[in-house]
């Protein structure tokens, strides 16, 4: 479903992408794991094009997501078109950014209503549902700041699967959560990965990788080290980087 | 020691409750110079008061004849009128000004670095006067199209700038260079993540600046209306150099044939000081309705 080829990607002289390519399947979760600044949040920001790329390809689909093919370059699409693909990739991000000023319902349906041109007893009612499966239907007229950190972070998966994306990117979901507040999202996810949606994780939670994700990928210094199945990489791990930071949190 | 280990670990009793009298608990007192010092402030104040009402060269008479006028009413009417369209004006060229400050075309945001450049730098009194008095150098207005003969329209500027229209766009355009501040002061303060977070939904720049970012940036904004709401209404004071017919205009007028030029000035500084009390309780409703958002 998801492919990227080769992506390269630098912040002024540092890269911090060297030519990484995977591929995610229909279905799949995936979890991204790595020491930090390994790129493993940059990747998941080009994938949604919050960053641009240098080069490589990333296709949804066989699509390109923000570029077209202008010979053997990659050219930008315009805005419109970009919009136009991202709405099916959501996102989940450490700080949960809800929109503060409205309420958690409001939160669910503007995307829907605003982007796809739902209508809004539609929205309405597939975001209730939404809610519910994320526990927090009885919070539907409650604004973001009257909620825990857990909670917020429910409301965002439930803003993002209420667009119906075909992939929903995590980065980093449960680092900005107090300890108490961790499970109750890790939950939330994994219900969602077994049910079958298409996941792309990156996470410090080895417990949840080992448990939900179908491949582990392992990156450090913008390249991919070692990936697999969770019990190989996470348990039986072949590269010594991936040894010694596989110990160093387990 | 052994006496304080045993003590640390002497068993608890009851948890404390919080009931029951307070454990020494302490009084304010208040310090005997507090009470010279008020007293001399009234004092003070009395003794001001006094040598106002008693002046024997103020006719108060003058004052109650003129404060509810028609005339001064007019001017007081103008004055509102002339600030309440000079503030609109300032919000709307300002969003303007502020998109083209943060605008990531050069050229553009130069263009708007300098008009609020231009129109802060240059003293209000300055912009009226050249607002006022520009038909002496800019005779006919031509609406048409730059380096041709193509015209659309043609208009005398003195018949369309009075002075009320001079004065509104000399206050409009300068409140248009704060405002402009304000507004992307406002616009910068909001998290860059709620612009990932919409984007990442799929909304598009303008969806996301009308319906994510500016709703969040008003609270930034709103709390600075009121005073800059309050400086225009002063500043429209100065539109009598061009003859605005503001409040202040119409009292000096009114002075000018009864030679009562104290009267007349507190008459005008009544009703400047009337719309101010009015503008903080106004302020105080509108912002205490924004912050029922925050828990």
């Amino acid at each position: 479903m998801i492919k990227v080829d080769r992506v390269r990607k630098s912040f002024g002289p540092l890269m911090v992408l060297k030519d990484v390519s995977f591929e995610v399947a229909a279905g799949e979760t995936v979890c991204i794991i790595g020491p930090s600044g390994s790129g493993k949040s940059t990747i998941l920001r080009c994938i949604n094009h919050l960053e641009s790329v240098n080069s490589g390809r990333i296709t949804l689909n066989g699509e390109l997501i923000a570029y077209r093919e202008a010979g053997d370059r990659l050219v930008e699409l315009p805005e419109k078109e970009i919009a136009m693909r991202i709405r099916n990739i959501g996102m989940v991000f450490q700080g949960f950014n809800l929109f503060p000023h409205m309420t958690v319902l409001q939160n669910l349906i503007e995307a829907p209503i605003g982007v796809k041109g739902e209508k809004r007893e539609v929205a309405v009612e597939r975001g209730m549902e939404y809610l519910t499966r994320v526990g927090l239907a009885n919070k539907a007229d409650a604004y973001p700041a009257q909620l825990s950190g857990g909670q917020k972070q429910r409301v965002a998966i439930a803003r993002a699967l209420n667009m119906e994306p075909q992939v929903i990117l995590f980065d980093e979901p449960t680092s900005a959560l107090d300890p108490e507040n961790v499970n109750e999202v890790l939950q939330v996810m994994k219900q969602l990965a077994a049910s079958g949606q298409t996941m792309i994780v990156v996470t410090h939670e080895m417990g949840f990788a080992r448990e939900a994700a179908d491949r582990v990928i392992f990156m450090d210094h913008g390249q991919i080290i070692e990936s697999g199945s969770p019990n190989d990489v996470l348990s039986w791990p072949t590269n010594p980087r991936t040894k010694a930071f596989v110990g160093s949190v387990l | 020691m052994s006496d304080q280990t045993l003590q640390a670990k002497a068993p608890m009793t009851e948890p404390p409750t919080g009931e029951g009298p307070a454990f020494f608990p302490v009084q304010r007192e208040r310090s005997s110079w507090s009470y010279v010092s008020g007293g001399i402030a009234v004092l003070v104040l009395l003794g001001a008061l006094y040598g106002l009402a008693a002046n024997q060269h103020l006719k108060w008479p003058v004052f109650f004849q003129y404060v509810l006028s028609g005339p001064i009413l007019n001017g007081l009417l103008i004055t509102i009128e002339l600030s309440a369209f000079a503030l609109a004006m300032g919000l709307v060229l300002g969003m303007f000004v502020a998109l083209g400050r943060m605008s990531s075309n050069t050229v553009i945001s130069a263009i708007a670095g300098f008009y609020v450049w231009l129109l802060r730098g240059l003293p209000a009194i300055v912009q009226l006067l050249f607002w006022g008095n520009i038909g002496l150098f800019v005779p006919t207005l031509v609406l048409g199209v730059p380096f041709t003969d193509i015209t659309f329209a043609e208009f005398r500027v003195n018949q369309l700038l009075t002075p009320f229209v001079a004065s509104f766009i000399a206050l409009g355009l300068a409140e248009s260079a704060y405002m402009g501040e304000i507004i992307r002061g406002g616009l910068q303060s909001i998290d860059k993540g709620q612009r990932e977070a919409a984007a990442a939904l799929g909304m598009r720049r303008t969806r996301i600046l009308w319906r994510i970012v500016l709703p969040q940036a008003m609270r930034a904004i709103v709390p600075s209306l009121g005073n800059q709401f309050s400086n225009i209404v002063k500043a429209s004071a100065l539109v009598s150099v061009i003859a605005g017919g503001d409040l202040l205009t119409t009292a000096q007028n009114i002075a000018g044939q009864n030679y009562r030029v104290m009267e007349m000035l507190f008459v005008a500084s009544f009703w400047y000081l009337a719309i101010l009390a009015l503008i903080s309780p106004v302020q105080h409703f509108v912002e205490k309705r924004m912050r029922r958002m925050d828990r």
